[in-house]
């Protein structure tokens, strides 16, 4: 049995270049390591991703993607100003605090009720639901500017390798 | 007659065939902004459905992110609109994310889905 965190796949993303074919690297990665919960490995990946690159104009950010025991944890960090990282903490929160059946039918909901120009807010949903476990986040350090206090911040993903499909 | 757009990193692979009125769709859907992909998939979708009532449409997806999941909703709702489709719904064998979207598209849409398991 795997003891020690072992991580299999790490990019920074400082330019926005460099957000173009990261599904293809993390695939790579996960058949390379044949893990059973693959799919959901990318799937969350690219929804943590790609909530950056809508929501925060592709700023600079990081992803990591580890194995220990049985799971895989995918830990993405990116910086935001103080009020998205409340909004963030605050959605996460309540995301948290439901159940996977209430989430699933949230999701339908917003698919069905979507206005046209507007994102569904599904992304941190699916992560939740596809890891099956509560979505951690954890601030790493605030950075000071003239104007601006940002935060860089760390959102953390554990999905079980055995369990069934949520 | 037969038009392919190719598959790129993040979209899908899109074929439209007129003359056995079919639409394929293979691959993954994950571009940032869906619109442009969905305004071609319909594009392409009306090359057939100019020429024919009924419509097939082959879904062979690895997989989506949450923006192309509203739009593959609202292709299905607006081809149920204009034509009679029949959905054909690939998935390969333990994919049960895929196989379960496609039952809820169903169920969102009221359209006639075929779900296949792929041979290995």
């Amino acid at each position: 049995m795997q003891r020690q965190k072992q991580i299999i796949f790490q990019q920074s993303f400082n330019h926005v270049d460099d957000y173009r074919d990261f599904n293809l690297k993390i695939e790579s990665v996960i058949k390379y390591h044949k893990i059973a919960s693959g799919k959901k490995i990318i799937i969350c990946s690219t929804e943590l991703i790609q909530n950056n690159i809508i929501h925060n104009n592709s700023s600079p950010s990081e992803i990591e993607i580890s194995t220990i025991h049985n799971s895989t944890i995918i830990e993405f960090s990116q910086i935001v100003d103080e009020e998205q990282f409340l909004k963030i903490s605050s959605l996460i929160d309540t995301i948290n605090n439901i159940d996977l059946f209430t989430i699933k039918d949230k999701i339908k909901n917003n698919i069905l009720n979507a206005s046209k120009n507007s994102s569904c807010g599904n992304g941190l949903m699916i992560c939740r639901l596809k890891s099956g476990n509560i979505i951690r986040v954890q601030l790493i350090n605030k950075v000071y500017s003239d104007d601006e206090t940002y935060f860089n911040f760390k959102i953390q993903l554990k999905i079980n390798n055995n369990d069934k499909d949520n | 007659m037969i038009k392919t757009i190719e598959k790129g990193a993040k979209t899908p692979q899109i074929i439209a065939d007129t003359d056995i009125a079919v639409v394929k769709i293979n691959g993954v859907i994950i571009p940032e902004n869906p619109i442009p992909l969905f305004e071609e998939i319909m594009n392409l979708t009306t090359l057939v459905t100019d020429k024919s009532k009924v419509i097939q449409v082959e879904f062979d997806l690895e997989y989506f992110n949450t923006g192309a999941a509203r739009y593959i909703y609202d292709y299905l709702k607006n081809l149920k609109l204009i034509t009679s489709p029949t959905i054909k719904w690939f998935y390969e064998k333990d994919d049960e994310d895929i196989l379960e979207s496609g039952e809820e598209f169903m169920a969102m849409t009221g359209i006639d889905f075929h779900f296949i398991e792929k041979q290995a």
